[in-house]
């Protein structure tokens, strides 16, 4: 019976993952990065969305890159609402937005994803010099630490790919060990 | 009471056609339940009363071989007639599916004609055979007899010798058409393509229509003949065809994982889960290595920005290091106990 049941089960997981951030955070960039292996510097900003699955061993992320322009934020919530995985790419050089994108985070964070949904923040471009840190304090700056769901933080760089394989490393342990 | 091979090849192939029809079934069932969309619900109750089409067929071809007696010609004509019945269900559901998905682009019009025109005939084929039901004739009128030679196996179909006819008839009409437009729409489909997955999925439905298509061909051919070699041979290739267009149903309508999978282009981050590609080693210039993460470790610190004149002035270049508790610069985790129990 247990043998029938297995060929009718699912081995691979199915992960919905957004991507969320502001624009010129490096959301496509980053995707392209993990598809490729390659810093792209041709891309050009999301309109609306774009769609990508990635398979690694027993899992399969359905990500959602959304464009993080003003006049696509209104979308987010409806592929917010249904994912398991909320990646929110903070551009560690962009001092002048740092309340801004903080502001949206905590807004999606408290309104738009359900409560069981890991939380992922990537402080991205931790290539350039002149960036913020990943520290302790960026944390309480950025309010992580009061949050109720799942989360890491994980300083990535889209151009060496500095962080993002412990990153997605983390993230995929995190799903395998759901079952 | 020893079976003879004509009689034990019919069952083998009942119970591998019903086989196929019911794993199809289930596995879009679960589709169902994954996607719960109105188009998905439309193709499992298609499939859903073919399957019962089939098993009822079935039933009463095992019955017939394992429990010969005088009132199986009554209880198989009960069992055939719900069957067609299921049968004229699937053509209904399979055109609505078609219209759903935009394989087939008739409009509202069109519609209710066909199932005022449709259910119209159904209400006839019904009463019909209900009415030779309960007078328990012998079949004169609505139903003919085809016996499978002497290995006592018959089917049951409605007649086409009288003015009755034109009901079967314009069934199996419906039937042909529908599911020929289907097939045309994926086949064109199929060579449009723009991407590998729907090249292939499209092919893959095509497929399954045209071997479901070729099941209804095949019960027409009980018309033809009665030879106990070609009604075999039928009912074989009709067993055939329901399997086949099951196995290209699956692979086309429910799109299992391991076919979508082996279309896709690996990515450079599965290939690194694979062990297939390295991590790129990480110059000197950029802030965080694994050399000095592990340092870190040994000799904790917590970097305190100090802000001076803006209130959030996070500038690297300003930082006082002091000794505190022990933290990985670059990676935090905040985990639920109730997530790892989990």
């Amino acid at each position: 019976m247990s043998f029938l049941l297995s060929l009718f089960q699912n081995r691979t997981k199915n992960v919905a993952v957004t991507f969320c951030g502001l624009d010129k955070a490096g959301k496509t960039t980053m995707v392209d990065f993990l598809k490729t292996g390659r810093f792209n510097q041709n891309t050009h900003a999301t309109l609306g969305m774009n769609k990508e699955i990635i398979d690694i061993p027993g899992l399969t992320f359905n990500i959602m890159d959304l464009g993080g322009q003003e006049d696509f934020r209104c979308i987010w919530h409806e592929a917010n609402e249904k994912t398991d995985v909320l990646i929110y790419i903070v551009d560690s050089t962009d001092f002048n937005r740092f309340e801004e994108t903080k502001e949206i985070f905590h807004r999606i964070a408290e309104t738009q994803i359900k409560d069981d949904v890991v939380i992922m923040v990537l402080l991205n471009k931790a290539d350039i010099s002149t960036r913020m840190d990943g520290g302790s304090d960026f944390i309480s700056r950025f309010g992580l630490n009061k949050l109720h769901h799942t989360w890491s933080l994980f300083v990535t760089s889209s151009f060496s790919g500095q962080g993002v394989y412990e990153a997605f490393t983390w993230l995929s342990e995190r799903f395998k060990r759901r079952g | 009471m020893a079976l003879t091979f004509i009689q034990v090849l019919f069952m083998i192939i009942s119970a591998i056609t019903f086989l196929s029809l019911s794993f199809l079934v289930i596995t879009l069932f679960r589709k169902y339940l994954e996607k719960k969309t109105i188009g998905t619900m439309l193709l499992l109750l298609a499939y859903f009363d073919s399957l019962m089409a089939d098993v009822l067929i079935d039933i009463s071809v095992w019955l017939q071989i394992l429990m010969p007696n005088s009132k199986i010609i009554f209880a198989t004509t009960i069992l055939m007639f719900l069957s067609v019945i299921f049968l004229i269900h699937v053509i209904a559901f399979m055109y609505f599916f078609g219209n759903r998905v935009a394989l087939l682009k008739d409009n509202d019009v069109v519609k209710a004609i066909y199932t005022t025109f449709f259910f119209g005939l159904w209400g006839a084929y019904a009463g019909l055979g209900l009415y030779e039901i309960i007078q328990l004739q012998s079949m004169p009128l609505f139903y003919t007899i085809f016996p499978v030679g002497e290995e006592n196996i018959f089917f049951i179909f409605p007649s086409i010798n009288n003015w009755l006819s034109i009901i079967p008839i314009s069934f199996m009409l419906i039937g042909t058409l529908t599911y020929f437009r289907i097939f045309y729409r994926c086949f064109k489909l199929a060579r449009k393509a723009h991407n590998k997955i729907e090249q292939r999925t499209n092919t893959y439905n095509w497929l399954s229509v045209f071997f479901y298509l070729f099941t209804g061909i095949t019960l027409a051919l009980y018309y033809l003949s009665t030879n106990i070699y070609i009604m075999t041979f039928v009912f074989g290739i009709r067993g055939i065809s329901i399997i086949l267009a099951s196995v290209y149903g699956y692979l086309g309508w429910i799109q299992p994982e391991f076919i979508k999978k082996s279309f896709r282009e690996k990515t450079h981050i599965s290939l690194y889960f694979e062990g297939k590609v390295e991590k790129p080693i990480t110059p000197e210039t950029f802030i965080s290595t694994p050399e000095t993460r592990e340092k870190e470790i040994q000799t904790p610190v917590e970097k305190i920005i100090t802000t001076t004149d803006t209130p959030l002035s996070l500038n690297t270049d300003i930082l006082e290091v002091t000794p505190s508790k022990p933290s990985l610069n670059d990676t935090y985790f905040e985990e639920k106990e109730s997530d790892l129990d989990q």
